[in-house]
């Protein structure tokens, strides 16, 4: 009998010709991620909507929106915080060729 | 119409799902101009003796090109997953809605059976486990029928998915208006998507389809139960069905061809005319493209179809003189062409001729009889 295990992942594979591996990785990654930004727009659409229908807040409210000091401080952090965390490897790997350059005596 | 056995969607199930729709667009719609253009300007000329591929292989030295096939791809793969995972949260439900169908019809899973070698180890259109995947229930069943739908972006009866055997059907009652089959086979019938509606346009027969997959069978026996349809479905290769020569009235297949092992479309037109008893009806329904008369682009197309996308058999069934082919297997009265699209099928000539209207608004079609 044939070998009819479901799995995650699809066979064959195929290399794109002359593209790296992590290049194709990356373009999955960005693909997925833009795939949750999608689903997360979507879903605060939804609850824009559904807070209008309830009579509490529409999409228009939270427009004009304007955060006071406070607000727009715990923002900052939010952001801030998020790019130091997503753009990660960036750091580290400049923090690793600083390291190496420096133990080499250079 | 609905049924209880297609998975639903959570409200970010379906946001992710209608993405993965839209991006599909964006990746064969404005993002593909320029590639199309780019594939022109590195034609090697029509007297090229591999022309397609030369401008296949040339393409891939630009990165512009490399990272557009490797979106493309993604975006493929990322229906799977989104569906998969839907399929996932959902697999004990439908098991139970599956259990709980109505007792018509019949599923014979055959544990020794062995799937084609080029089906086996090969995911048609990137699915994950291929067509024989299976989890012993009917999750790759239900991950085939709703990732089909997302796939056709809804071009194939939407959700139902069964425009293909409405169409088969009308080309059915075109030609052979007294056709009254008391048996009938579907050869790679999947989920039942054609198999269900084709059989309802002939209530009195008694309605078979065989396919490669235990999952999706049970999947398509259930499906098809709970939309009051008994359908007697088992394991089986469209080049060696397991019935006796001469055992139906009709034998038909539905985009079946393109998934075939290359080199085989005549050895399933002979296993057809076996299965058929004199005077039998058979019918192939094909996408509508033909390879020759495909610009520079669309053959290029086909390469990163069948590379990319795991479509093993697409040059070859765009190519194939179905007219010769018949003929040769021992079939008579053979006709080619091009049947509209439609959901509904009707007596009389509802949209046979040759040429066709473009894909999904045509498809392409081959009756002949025993």
């Amino acid at each position: 009998m044939s070998d009819t295990r479901p799995r995650t992942h699809p066979v064959p594979r195929h290399a794109i010709a002359g593209m790296s591996e992590s290049d194709d990785q990356l373009i999955g990654m960005v693909t997925a991620l833009a795939a949750q930004l999608a689903v997360t727009r979507e879903r605060l659409d939804t609850v824009e909507r559904l807070a209008e229908a309830a009579g509490l807040f529409g999409p228009d409210a939270v427009d004009r929106y304007v955060p006071d000091e406070r607000a727009q401080g715990a923002r900052d952090a939010i952001r801030q915080t998020l790019i130091a965390r997503i753009f990660r490897p960036i750091r580290d790997a400049a923090a690793r060729t600083a390291r190496a350059l420096e133990e080499s005596g250079r | 119409m609905s049924h209880p056995m297609l998975p639903g969607a959570s409200h970010d199930e379906m946001a992710e799902q209608l993405f993965v729709r839209d991006l599909k667009g964006f990746v064969s719609g404005a993002a593909e101009e320029g590639q199309r253009a780019a594939a022109a300007a590195l034609d090697p000329g029509a007297g090229h003796n591999a022309r397609a591929d030369e401008t296949f292989d040339r393409l891939h030295g630009f990165a512009s090109f490399r990272s557009w096939a490797a979106l493309r791809r993604e975006s493929q793969e990322l229906l799977w997953d989104a569906v998969g995972a839907s399929v996932r949260r959902q697999a004990a439900e439908l098991d139970a809605h599956a259990a709980a169908a109505p007792a018509i019809g019949s599923v014979a899973i055959d544990p020794d059976f062995a799937v084609p070698s080029h089906l086996a180890d090969h995911d048609v259109h990137l699915m994950p486990g291929g067509y024989a995947g299976d989890d012993g229930g009917v999750a790759q069943g239900a991950l085939m029928d709703r990732g089909g739908a997302v796939y056709m972006l809804g071009r194939n009866g939407g959700l139902m998915n069964d425009r293909r055997g409405h169409t088969a059907a009308a080309h059915l009652l075109h030609r052979f208006p007294d056709l009254a089959p008391r048996r009938l086979l579907e050869l790679g019938c999947g989920i039942g998507a054609s198999l269900v509606p084709l059989a309802g346009y002939f209530p009195e027969a008694e309605a078979h389809g065989i396919d490669v997959g235990a999952a999706q069978l049970r999947y398509a026996h259930a499906r098809a139960a709970h939309l009051g349809a008994a359908v007697h479905l088992r394991l089986g290769d469209a080049l060696a069905a397991p019935f006796p020569d001469q055992s139906f009235d009709l034998v038909f297949s539905c985009a079946t061809i393109h998934e075939l092992q290359p080199g085989t479309i005549g050895a399933m037109m002979a296993e057809c005319h076996r299965l058929l008893r004199p005077g039998g009806v058979v019918l192939h329904l094909e996408v509508p493209q033909r390879y020759a008369e495909m610009d520079l682009w669309g053959q290029v197309r086909g390469e990163i179809e069948a590379r990319y996308n795991n479509e093993p058999n697409w040059k070859a069934a765009t190519s194939a003189d179905y007219a010769v082919l018949l003929g040769q297997a021992g079939f008579r009265d053979i006709a080619t062409g091009y049947q509209d699209a439609t959901d509904t099928a009707a007596r009389g000539n509802a949209g046979f001729g040759p040429t066709s209207k473009g894909v999904f608004r045509s498809w392409a079609v081959m009756s002949a009889i025993r």
